[in-house]
């Protein structure tokens, strides 16, 4: 079973959800980078080191660069910063977080949950 | 007493672009000295630029340590002093140097009035290399190269200039990111500024970076 699945997160009532991509397109890319209209971000999903499905804006904070997943390891494309798992920068000498966004996993697809 | 020779050529080589990206991102895309070696490091034809070190910077100039690559033969490097002054919030001029041939460039961005289909913006590069001795008779090699780097060295940009542009338009600031709320992230919220924000932690540590010279100076004093 899919280990997102067993976090079996409990969406509160109200709050909209959005499918960033289907559980195939993560098995054959590692990640999937995907500009969402309706939440006007861009996002990076990807399973983490545990193999759980996690979602992330990938404009990076610093000056909106591209974060991309680079064997294993989140890093902006224009600048090199590095991002642990739970999106704090690494290699900066500011303080910088990704933001990072609530997911789920129904059926083959990951979505997302968000307060408009 | 200095003497100009005058048996100096120059050279002159323009290249016009367009894209939809606002001018003042031409003046930041010179200035993030830091995107260097991770946009601009990595060509097919082995040229490129190492990591450029920031020695000074202020509101309106910057001088930066530059080191590329040539293509094909890339173990050869060169270094360059590089002087940055924004003369305008959509300009910039630069002053280099090519194995010790000076150089003066021009980056300038104004909105295009031409055909709408092509962008917004009409980006002009203009670069004057100051040619003596044997350099000369090379003018013709140094075009064709120089043509060719910064051909490359726009389409690594544009991607950039492109995607910030899209994100100031969605409310995005330096060092925050877009707004927190949703329904917030409709509308430019950051114009310029100068000096842009550092995060590589070595990006002023050169021992020549102004800052640090009262430890190299035998006079510690500034004055």
């Amino acid at each position: 079973m899919d280990p997102a699945v067993t976090k079996n997160i409990q969406i509160p009532p109200g709050f909209p959800e959005l499918k960033v991509c289907s559980l195939t397109e993560l098995a054959t890319s590692n990640s999937v980078i995907r500009f969402i209209e309706t939440l006007r971000d861009e996002v990076i999903a990807f399973r983490d080191s545990e193999g759980s499905v996690a979602v992330f804006s990938s404009v990076c904070p610093h000056l909106a660069g591209e974060i991309i997943l680079d064997n294993g390891n989140l890093r902006c494309r224009w600048h090199g910063l590095k991002f642990n798992a739970e999106g704090r920068a690494l290699n900066c000498r500011a303080k910088l977080s990704m933001r990072k966004y609530d997911s789920f996993v129904r059926g083959e697809d990951v979505f997302i949950k968000y307060e408009l | 007493m200095f003497s100009l020779n005058m048996s100096y050529k120059l050279l002159n080589i323009r290249l016009i672009r367009h894209s939809n990206a606002a001018p003042e991102l031409n003046v930041w895309n010179i200035f993030d000295a830091e995107h260097a070696p991770f946009m601009h490091g990595k060509r097919k034809t082995g040229e490129g630029m190492d990591p450029s070190y920031i020695l000074f910077e202020n509101d309106e100039m910057n001088v930066t340590l530059d080191t590329q690559r040539l293509p094909v033969l890339s173990f050869i490097r060169y270094r360059s002093i590089m002087v940055h002054i924004a003369t305008s919030d959509h300009s910039v001029v630069q002053y280099s140097s090519f194995f010790g041939v000076p150089i003066v460039q021009k980056y300038s961005a104004i909105p295009n009035t031409g055909n709408p289909a092509l962008g917004k913006t009409r980006y002009t590069i203009e670069i004057v290399f100051y040619l003596t001795g044997f350099w000369k008779p090379l003018a013709p090699l140094i075009k064709k190269y120089v043509t060719f780097w910064l051909g490359n060295t726009w389409v690594e940009d544009l991607v950039m200039k492109e995607r910030r542009e899209k994100f100031l338009e969605l409310g995005f600031k330096d060092m925050a990111g877009l707004p927190r709320e949703v329904s917030e992230r409709n509308s430019r919220q950051q114009k310029l500024k100068l000096p842009l924000p550092r995060v590589l932690s070595e990006v002023d540590e050169h021992p020549f970076a102004f800052k640090r010279l009262t430890e190299i100076l035998v006079d510690p004093k500034l004055e």
